[in-house]
């Protein structure tokens, strides 16, 4: 990877890490849903960034083509919200949306200054794993900034933030073993019939036991759909 | 009719109009006199390079010129052929010049001068976002098609699939515009926007299986080439068939240009749009359809196979014309359907035929008759 390469796997980190946080905090439901498609779109940035072509375009075509799009429609259709004030959509993201620019702004920073300064790439990585948690807890000290809205909203903005810092740090540790492979650093030529043979053959049955399990989470949501419907 | 003031001061205006015009281009064209000299210079240092230099293919031939002349070119057409064959006396005879093709200009200058209204109500930040988003997805597909192995700005190895990617994106784009414009007819239209487009996609994309099965690859250079001795649309006729139906369908021209229906829903997703977004969503769509031809052509049409005594490209962009005209003369020929029809033969015709035209082409390939293909 040159240097290049990692400022734009930075470029996209923060795009992405932004756009998960705004789908879970955002509060027009439209708006949530718009950037859970950004945030797909940015992790299939990822795998393009890592040279896997075939994974990259599907992730843009199943996620962002189709569940996006149900989701939108069903946010649309059922969930009839109120227009609000523009200026309250965002919640207290605006201040973390300023937060995570400046992030992407200190990263490249740092980045070009390592670069002048002919350290190795790992130690680039190193110090962004370090810097990591600092940010959530800066993130978190902003968060707790805000007016007061009960115990539960805190507890969910707790959970937003952990999240998306399970997903940046995910995302860190992905890049830094990935990046230490070999595999990925020239070009990388396999071929549709490769991944097709071992989803099939290598990993058989774990394609069956994901299948199951898809398919009982969908009557699990059926069940329980049902099961409000009769209720009332 | 006896001279009036009236009509002189209209002679008047137009003459200090026409003057104002020409000044003005005349200073425009001094203007750009410098940066186009360079531009030119820049091509010409090496002028055997020049007609095959990504700069060259992006602005020039696969790319933006190109695209936007044919749909210019299929507006004009669209227009005429309509009206000559309705009868509709208005686009018959309008415009001075031969046919009337600087009409269009007109219509740009119209539109460019007109105000951009942005309803009160209205979701403003997707409101004003969605037609420049739609113009981006609408013409990225463009880029992919190659005009020949040499006339292909991104020679994508999955190039088949990223297009359908950007087929995708469409439905989306079109649904926020709906919602952000806060109106009945336009929620509608989008709706029924993406009911259509989602659900001709999977004929599309299982009739787009066909070619690739016989080429085998996803890459549209290679589907091309495959094509050399035999057009896939004699061995995959059906295919070739849903292919265009989708096509229609995904254009939302007519018969299924029920998501815009102009006598029923206004203009359906578009009712809140004016001025210079509307021209975005317009221009976009008829860049879109430009792509789908030419991806068609690729397709099935055997690409840029054709005889020596004209360049490949040449014979696209022939095959690419007909095609266009094709598209635009539905217009004149059928009414529009109804929604249920529309979903009906998409969901138990279109996807039928499509497998069935698989499965044959697996048969055929078992039996050994395709041979004369590799």
């Amino acid at each position: 990877m040159t240097r290049l390469d990692y400022l734009l796997a930075i470029a996209i980190l923060a795009f992405t890490s932004l756009m998960a946080l705004l789908a879970l905090e955002s509060k027009s439901l439209v708006y949530g849903a718009v950037s859970l498609s950004g945030f797909f779109l940015g992790l299939s940035l990822f795998f393009f960034e890592l040279g896997l072509l075939y994974l990259g375009v599907f992730q843009l075509l199943v996620y962002v083509g189709a569940v996006s799009v149900l989701i939108l429609f069903a946010v649309m259709v059922i969930g009839h919200t109120p227009r609000k004030p523009t200026v309250g959509r965002f919640g207290g993201l605006g201040f973390l949306g300023g937060l995570f620019i400046a992030l992407a702004a200190v990263f490249a920073g740092l980045a070009m200054l390592f670069s002048f300064l002919d350290l190795a790439v790992d130690t680039i990585l190193q110090s962004l794993i370090y810097i990591g948690p600092v940010v959530v807890l800066l993130a978190f000290a902003v968060l707790f900034r805000g007016e007061p809205r009960g115990r539960s909203s805190y507890r969910f903005e707790a959970f937003g933030v952990l999240g998306a810092f399970l997903i940046f740090g995910s995302f860190l540790g992905a890049l830094s073993y990935l990046g230490s492979l070999s595999v990925f650093s020239g070009d990388v030529t396999f071929s549709m019939a490769d991944v097709a043979q071992s989803l099939l053959g290598q990993y058989g049955l774990l394609m069956v036991v994901l299948g199951l399990l898809l398919a009982s989470a969908a009557f699990g949501a059926v069940a329980l759909a049902k099961k409000e419907k009769e209720e009332k | 009719m006896t001279e009036t003031p009236r009509g002189d001061f209209f002679k008047t205006f137009r003459i200090v109009v026409t003057i104002v015009f020409l000044a003005s281009t005349a200073l425009l064209l001094y203007m750009l006199y410098g940066p186009a000299m360079s531009v030119i210079s820049y091509f010409l240092r090496d002028p055997q390079a020049f007609l095959v230099d990504p700069l060259f293919m992006v602005l020039i031939f696969p790319g933006l010129t190109y695209a936007g002349l044919v749909a210019y070119l299929a507006i004009w057409g669209e227009r005429k052929f309509a009206a000559k064959v309705q009868n509709r006396v208005g686009p018959l005879y309008a415009g001075a010049l031969p046919g009337g093709i600087l009409q269009n200009i007109a219509d740009l200058v119209k539109i460019l001068f007109k105000e951009v209204i942005i309803p009160r109500d209205s979701d403003k930040p997707i409101f004003i976002l969605a037609p420049v988003f739609a113009f981006i997805v609408g013409s990225l597909p463009v880029v992919l098609v190659p005009y020949s192995p040499t006339y292909v700005i991104l020679d994508f190895p999955v190039g088949l699939i990223l297009f359908f990617v950007f087929t995708a994106f469409y439905p989306l784009v079109l649904l926020l515009a709906g919602w952000s414009s806060n109106n009945k007819f336009s929620f509608i239209g989008s709706l029924r926007a993406l009911y259509q487009q989602a659900s001709y996609e999977i004929p599309l994309f299982l009739s787009a299986l066909a070619p690739v099965m016989l080429a085998g690859s996803l890459r549209l250079v290679d589907i091309g080439s495959a094509q050399g001795s035999v057009w896939f649309i004699l061995v995959a006729p059906i295919s070739a068939i849903v292919f265009f139906t989708s096509i229609l369908a995904e254009l939302e021209k007519y018969p299924f240009d029920i998501p815009e229906a102009d006598s029923e829903l206004v203009a359906g997703w578009l009712t809140e749009y004016s001025g210079v977004p509307y021209l975005l969503y317009q221009f976009g769509a008829y860049i879109k359809m430009v792509a789908y031809a030419s991806l068609f052509t690729v397709l099935f049409l055997g690409g840029w196979a054709g005889f020596a005594f004209l360049a490949p490209e040449w014979w696209m962009v022939i095959k690419v014309a007909i095609v266009v005209t094709i598209v635009i003369s539905t217009r004149a020929f059928f009414p529009r359907i109804r929604m249920d029809q529309l979903l009906s033969a998409g969901w138990t015709k279109l996807i039928p035929l499509a497998l069935l035209s698989l499965a044959s082409l697996v048969v055929l390939q078992m039996l050994g008759l395709l041979a004369f293909l590799r």
